[in-house]
């Protein structure tokens, strides 16, 4: 009850916060719509390519589109902004303010800053995502949806742990970004269906780096029969990298000097 | 003019981008290998439903070396990155570079450029390894000349996003927050360039319009000259059309500037 408390406080704050740069919001909300544009553009033109790709079809891998646009506005509302700061504050030495806080300092540095001028787009998102689920020419059915959707929000979680992890970095390497660069580079593995990978690299993305399981597994769930087991996947994984980012967080304060770099 | 600062200038800003090694290693091999990876994958699936060997005059080797090498000039035209311009404005740390005795936005272009150079060194290591791990001798099969005149492109495109995202970055003597522009130039130029699908899998009517844009001379024209057949004439040719879009995307960012300079207060937000 305290830290939902303190995340209303937090909301407070990033609206004031974000209605002071009005330019900035209509910037960003021109911006994630032509990005939505773009990725439903680029699967439109493979599609004048080939008749289907991964086993799907152009409706259902317009599902998928839908359903990672979806995580990218969940996560750029609520957890992208602080993963921006976070090296930045553990390589300036800034986080001493944070860890005196009598709160976890992870939850805290996690979601004190709400991006409201993403918010949104999330309504964007969402409404785009409500819109190719109502237009799919086959009948899907209604709990098969919600579990999809809670599926999606999990596939949020895991991809803020992983960006977390290659953030965390900067405890060791000291430099301002972490790998960031890398996880962003990566991160793109997550807008491609999970079937297209074979051998070793899809166990790659899907236990070690699970990308794949973020917007494909939710979409395959809907889309398939018999697919229970990929929801038990996505939540032994989720909870797997939750505990791991718990142990990294221990082990990189036990690193930090305070020292800026 | 004394241009040795100029000179200065490059040479700290590259001592300054291998700070941090274990980063830049990292970074480069993570990114090279993720690139080629959906590359091969998406594009096998691809193939392979199709079944063909080829596709819109790319083979399978010719598609993994276009994203490896894509991304990679995508980098050197973004140079120092996004914000940097606009970040002066908002911070106030415009007013040094307006007291010292040099023209700001040369000062500017030459820090770009240094960025730029960089990444034309890693793209160097990028078709090595391509070499090496692939082998492919017919895909990396251009002349000197031709290699000469892709190195010699690659300033010019360069120079062309600076120009155009300079403009877009000036515009913070009004806006309170233009990164998003930022990001909307380079989505715009990944996709519109074909960095992210080659121009040549659009329908033609989406080429012949895009021709008349600057876009495809940033990512596509480059990788042309790379990897296509080449004729000196018809590359001399779409040079000078990157030369007239840098002379006036330079030319508006240079009214921007002088409009926009008389709005700065030095305060900073």
């Amino acid at each position: 009850m305290r830290y939902f408390k303190l995340y209303l406080y937090f909301l407070r704050f990033s609206f004031s916060k974000a209605l002071e740069f009005r330019v900035d919001f209509y910037f960003r909300v021109i911006m994630d719509c032509i990005f939505y544009l773009v990725q439903f553009l680029f699967f439109n033109i493979i599609y004048l390519h080939t008749p289907i790709l991964a086993g799907w079809t152009i409706e259902e891998m317009r599902i998928f589109v839908a359903g990672y646009i979806f995580i990218d506005a969940l996560h750029m509302t609520i957890f992208a902004n602080n993963c921006w700061w976070l090296p930045i504050y553990i390589n300036r030495g800034d986080l001493d303010y944070y860890l005196t806080k009598p709160v976890s300092s992870l939850f805290f540095l996690s979601l004190r800053e709400f991006a409201a001028n993403s918010f949104l787009n999330l309504i964007i998102a969402t409404g785009l995502l409500g819109y190719i689920l109502s237009s799919y020419p086959h009948e899907l059915s209604t709990i098969k949806i919600i579990i999809f959707i809670a599926l999606l929000v999990l596939g949020t979680l895991l991809y803020f742990f992983i960006n977390l992890i290659f953030l965390l970095a900067v405890f060791w390497t000291q430099s301002p970004r972490g790998f960031g660069d890398v996880f962003f580079s990566i991160s793109h593995t997550m807008e491609r269906p999970d079937k297209i990978f074979t051998g070793f690299i899809r166990i790659l993305f899907t236990y070690i780096l699970p990308f794949s399981l973020m917007a494909s597994y939710p979409a395959r769930f809907l889309l398939e029969e018999n697919s229970s087991s990929l929801i038990l996947t996505m939540l032994v994984v989720t909870l797997v990298f939750f505990i791991i980012i718990q142990y990294i967080w221990a082990r990189g304060l036990r690193n930090y000097s305070s020292a800026s770099s | 003019m004394n241009t040795r600062w100029l000179k200065s200038i490059f040479t700290l800003e590259l001592r300054q981008i291998i700070t941090y090694r274990a980063d830049f290693w990292i970074n480069f091999l993570g990114n090279i290998s993720i690139n080629f990876v959906l590359a091969y994958f998406l594009w096998k699936s691809i193939y392979t439903a199709k079944a063909v060997e080829s596709m819109n005059g790319f083979s399978m080797n010719d598609i993994i070396l276009y994203y490896i090498v894509a991304p990679q000039l995508f980098k050197i035209q973004q140079g120092s990155g996004i914000g940097n311009i606009s970040r002066e404005i908002y911070e106030g740390g415009l007013t040094k570079y307006i007291l010292y005795p040099i023209d700001y936005y040369l000062y500017k272009i030459v820090v770009y450029l240094a960025h730029s150079t960089f990444y034309i060194l890693q793209l160097f290591m990028v078709l090595f390894l391509y070499w090496v791990v692939l082998g492919q001798d017919h895909v990396l099969n251009f002349t000197p000349l031709q290699f000469l005149c892709f190195i010699f492109s690659l300033y010019f495109i360069a120079l062309l996003y600076f120009a155009m995202s300079s403009t877009c970055e000036l515009i913070a003597f009004w806006a309170d927050n233009i990164w998003s522009l930022g990001v909307i130039l380079r989505f715009s130029v990944s996709f519109l360039g074909g960095a992210l699908i080659p121009l040549s899998f659009f329908p033609t009517w989406a080429q012949t319009l895009l021709y008349k844009t600057p876009f495809p001379y940033l990512i596509t024209f480059p990788m042309n000259t790379l990897m296509k057949e080449f004729h000196f004439s018809e590359y001399l040719s779409n040079l000078g059309i990157i030369i007239l879009w840098c002379i006036a995307f330079l030319l508006l960012s240079k009214l921007v500037w002088i409009k926009g300079k008389y709005k700065y207060t030095g305060v900073g937000i």
